[in-house]
C-alpha cells in the first residue's frame, strides 16, 4: 500500500499549495494527508476524518481552539496530497508543527487506524479462526 | 445517624413507593461474587434477593456500545459512559505526603460487576503470597492455606472456565486439570517472546484465560473478535451472560438492578443486622430489606466503605466488624511499569489477549528485599494506543516520517508488569465529599513503600533486558511508580483469625455480627502479583459451601 504513493506528494513541494478554507475542512484535510488511505480510497478517508470532527472530546483537542493555526497549517497541502510519506517541517512555524504532531498523535492512537495499518480486520469484526494470530506476518 | 439522615433527605418524597422484601439471603452486589454465591445457593429453594446498583446490559446494549465507539472514535467506550454520573457512587483519593500516589479505582458498576469488562486473567496465588507475614516479614498471612483454598480454585476454573496448559513451572500445585486446553501460543509468542525469555533464563508458559479455547458450557470458543472489553462472541466469561441467566430460572431468586445500598441496619444488641436500606437510584424510592443472612459482594472499595457508612452509635460506632481498629487498613492493588517495543521486524497478530506469560519473578524474588511480579507480553497494535510513541520514533531531524510511522505500527510490541504491593494503603471515609444521596465517598490514601518501588524498579529493569534479548531497537519511557494503581483494589476488610488482625473471620463472617458476610477481594489478607478475579469466584463457591453446611466441594 505505501509503496504505491507517488513520490511527487512527499512533502516540501509546494507547488499545490491551496488557499485558506475553514478550520472544520482544514482538519478534515490534514487527517487526509498525514492518514494511511491512499487517493484511492478517499471515501474511506472522508468517512473517518467526517467522523473525526464531530467525535468530542477528540475534535476538541483542537477546534475551535487552534482555529487560526488548522488554517494556516491546511495552506502547505494541496487537495491532491493523501497519505504523504514524510513532512519536512522546514518551511513550517514551530506551532504549525507542534499541531500537526499532535494530530499525527492523536489519529495513530485510534484502533481503527492502526488496525488499518496492519491490515488487521476492524475491531469487533469477529475473523473466525481462532488459530489466525499464530500465523507468521505477511 | 447523620449519613442515614442525609440518605432519607435524598429520598423522593413526592412518591414514595417504599417497599420492603424478606428473604433469607440479602446478597449486595452482583459482581462475579455475588453472582455465583446466589447461583451456589438458587436451588437450596431459600429465597436470595441480589441488589446491584447499576443496570443491566443486555446483547443489544453490548452491540450498541461497540458501534458507538466506533461511530464516536471512542476506543476507551465502556459499559457505565452513559449511567448518571451523579447517581452511581464516584470516588475520591487522597494526594498528599511522601510517597502517597493518585488512586483512581476502574470499577463498574451493573448485573457482572467488573467481570463485565475484565480482561479474563485467571491466574492462582502461590502458595508463598498466603503467607508472606510468616515467610517474609511483610503484609499480613491469609487465616487460611493455600491448600485450603485449592479445590474452590479448581472448582471455580470449572464453574467460569478457564484455559490454560499445565506448563508453568512456577506454579503452585493443582489436584486437577484446566477445563480447557490453552490457546495456542501467537507468532509472536513462538518466535519472538518465547526466545528472548529463554535467553534470560526464563520459561514463557501458557496464561490462565476465562476466554473459551473450545466450546464450553455452551459457550463458543474464541472467535477472534478483539474487541475483549464487549466480546461479541460470548466467548469471555461475564457473569450477566452465563450465571445470570441460570439464576432468572430460579423462581426463589430475585435480582435487582439500580438499586443503591445505603446502610446495614444494627439490632438493639448490636449483634444481628436487621435490614439493609437502599433507594432505587432512578426513582429515588427507598427499598428495605430484611433478611437472615447478609452478604457484602460489592467490590474492594465499596465493601469497606458500607461497613464504615453502617456505623451506629451503640455498638459499631467506628464502622461494622472494626472493633479491632482494622476496617480500611491494609487496602492494596497492582501496580507495574508498561513499556513499547520496536521489535524490528514484523511481530505478528494477537488474539486480543496475551497468550504467553512468565510467573518466573513471582517465584524467584528475593521477597524480604523487593516485591514479586508476573510479565505479559504481545503484539501492541491491536491494544494499546501507540500514536505518541510511534509519532516521537517517526519523527528525526526537523522531518516526519509518516511512512516509517505506519511501518512500525507492524513492529511494535508492548509489555506490561503486575507488581505485588506491602498492602500500606488506606481506605476510609472522605466526609468532604459525598455521594448523591449525602453519604461520603470512599477517600483512599494509596502510599508506596520502599520496597515496593524497588519492585517496581526491578520490573523496569526487566522490561528492559528482555527488550535487548529481543534486539528492539527502541523502547518507550517506563512510567513513574503508581501508574499501573487502580485495577484490583484489595485488603481494606480483611479475613483474619481474630478483631486484632482484619475484619471478618475464616469463613467471611464480620467480626461482632452473626449474619453479616463479605466476598471480594476487600477480604484477601494479602494480594500476590496475580490478578484477584478466580481467589474472588472461589471464595463465593467456599462461602456457598459454608452456608449449605458443606466441609468440602
Amino acid at each position: 500500500m505505501i509503496t504505491l504513493i507517488p513520490l511527487i506528494n512527499v512533502m516540501g513541494c509546494f507547488q499545490n499549495q491551496s488557499e485558506k478554507i475553514n478550520p472544520e475542512d482544514s482538519l478534515k484535510k490534514l487527517i487526509l494527508v498525514i492518514g494511511p488511505w491512499t487517493r484511492e480510497e478517499q471515501s474511506k478517508a472522508e468517512e473517518f476524518a467526517n467522523r473525526f470532527v464531530k467525535a468530542d472530546p477528540v475534535v476538541s483537542q483542537f477546534l475551535p481552539e487552534f482555529s487560526e493555526l488548522m488554517q494556516s497549517l491546511g495552506t502547505h497541502f494541496s487537495n491532491n496530497d493523501f497519505a504523504l510519506p514524510e513532512i519536512n517541517f522546514e518551511e513550517f512555524s514551530v506551532e504549525e508543527r507542534e499541531l500537526l504532531l499532535s494530530l499525527s498523535r492523536v489519529l495513530y492512537d485510534f484502533v481503527e487506524v492502526r488496525f488499518y495499518v496492519s491490515e488487521i480486520p476492524p475491531w469487533g469484526q469477529c475473523i473466525g479462526d481462532p488459530n489466525w494470530h499464530t500465523n507468521a506476518p505477511m | 445517624m447523620l449519613i442515614l439522615s442525609a440518605f432519607i433527605e435524598n429520598i423522593n418524597h413526592e412518591n414514595p413507593m417504599s417497599q420492603e422484601i424478606k428473604a433469607d439471603y440479602c446478597i449486595v452486589g452482583a459482581g462475579i461474587s455475588g453472582i455465583l454465591l446466589a447461583y451456589k445457593l438458587a436451588s437450596s429453594g431459600k429465597k436470595i434477593v441480589v441488589l446491584d446498583q447499576g443496570p443491566h446490559f443486555t446483547e443489544e446494549d453490548r452491540a450498541n456500545m461497540l458501534q458507538k465507539s466506533k461511530e464516536d472514535l471512542n476506543d476507551l467506550a465502556d459499559y457505565n459512559d452513559d449511567v448518571d454520573p451523579d447517581i452511581l457512587t464516584p470516588h475520591s483519593s487522597a494526594n498528599s505526603g511522601d510517597q502517597v500516589v493518585n488512586y483512581t479505582n476502574f470499577r463498574l458498576f451493573g448485573i457482572g460487576g467488573t467481570a463485565l469488562h475484565f480482561q479474563g486473567i485467571m491466574m492462582r496465588p502461590l502458595e508463598e503470597d498466603l503467607q508472606v507475614k510468616t515467610l517474609f516479614g511483610y503484609g499480613r498471612d491469609w487465616p487460611i492455606t493455600y491448600a485450603e483454598l485449592e479445590p474452590w480454585l479448581l472448582e471455580a476454573e470449572k464453574e467460569i472456565g478457564v484455559a490454560a496448559n499445565e506448563d508453568n513451572p512456577y506454579a503452585s500445585p493443582r489436584s486437577g486439570p484446566f477445563p480447557m486446553k490453552a490457546h495456542p501460543f501467537s507468532y509472536f509468542d513462538r518466535e519472538i517472546f518465547g526466545p528472548s525469555l529463554k535467553k534470560l533464563g526464563i520459561t514463557g508458559h501458557s496464561c490462565p484465560f476465562s476466554v473459551n479455547s473450545s466450546i464450553y458450557n455452551n459457550r463458543p470458543a474464541c472467535q477472534a473478535c478483539r474487541a475483549c472489553k464487549f466480546c461479541p462472541s460470548g466467548a469471555r466469561y461475564s457473569p450477566d451472560r452465563v450465571h445470570f441467566p441460570l439464576l432468572m430460572e430460579h423462581p426463589n431468586v430475585q435480582i435487582i438492578d439500580s438499586v443503591s445500598l445505603r446502610q446495614l441496619e444494627t439490632g438493639s444488641d448490636g449483634r444481628r443486622i436487621l435490614a439493609a436500606h437502599a433507594i432505587r437510584i432512578k426513582e429515588r424510592t427507598p427499598l428495605l430489606v430484611t433478611a437472615n443472612k447478609f452478604i457484602l459482594a460489592m467490590g474492594g472499595v465499596e465493601i469497606p466503605r458500607a461497613l464504615f457508612l453502617s456505623a451506629s452509635n451503640g455498638h459499631h460506632k467506628d464502622g461494622l466488624g472494626n472493633m479491632g481498629g482494622q476496617l480500611g487498613l491494609g487496602f492494596s492493588d497492582h501496580d507495574g511499569p508498561l513499556a513499547i517495543y520496536d521489535a524490528g521486524r514484523k511481530v505478528g497478530n494477537r488474539l486480543g489477549f496475551e497468550t504467553m506469560m512468565t510467573d518466573h519473578f513471582r517465584i524467584n524474588e528475593d521477597r524480604k528485599k523487593e516485591s514479586t511480579f508476573s510479565i505479559f507480553a504481545s503484539p501492541a497494535t491491536d491494544w494499546i494506543p501507540v500514536g505518541t510513541t510511534a509519532v516521537q520514533w517517526a519523527t528525526k531531524n526537523n522531518t516526519l516520517s509518516l511512512e516509517e510511522l505506519r511501518n512500525g505500527m507492524t513492529r511494535y510490541v508492548s509489555i506490561w508488569t503486575q507488581t505485588e504491593l506491602q498492602g500500606n494503603g488506606k481506605l476510609e471515609l472522605d466526609h468532604d465529599n459525598l455521594d448523591a444521596f449525602g453519604a461520603p465517598l470512599a477517600k483512599i490514601t494509596m502510599k508506596l513503600t520502599d520496597w515496593d518501588r524497588q519492585g517496581y524498579s526491578k520490573a523496569s529493569d526487566t522490561i528492559a533486558q528482555i527488550g535487548e534479548a529481543m534486539g528492539a531497537s527502541n523502547i518507550s519511557d517506563i512510567p513513574p511508580p503508581g501508574d499501573g494503581l487502580g485495577y484490583h483494589p484489595s485488603g481494606a476488610s480483611a479475613m483474619a483469625s481474630n478483631p486484632d488482625e482484619g475484619v471478618c473471620d475464616t469463613n467471611l463472617k464480620v467480626f461482632g455480627l452473626h449474619n453479616l458476610y463479605l466476598v471480594g477481594n476487600s477480604v484477601f489478607p494479602h494480594l500476590g502479583s496475580n490478578p484477584p478475579t478466580l481467589t474472588i469466584a472461589a471464595l463465593a463457591l467456599r462461602l456457598a459451601a459454608h452456608f449449605e453446611g458443606k466441609k468440602s466441594i
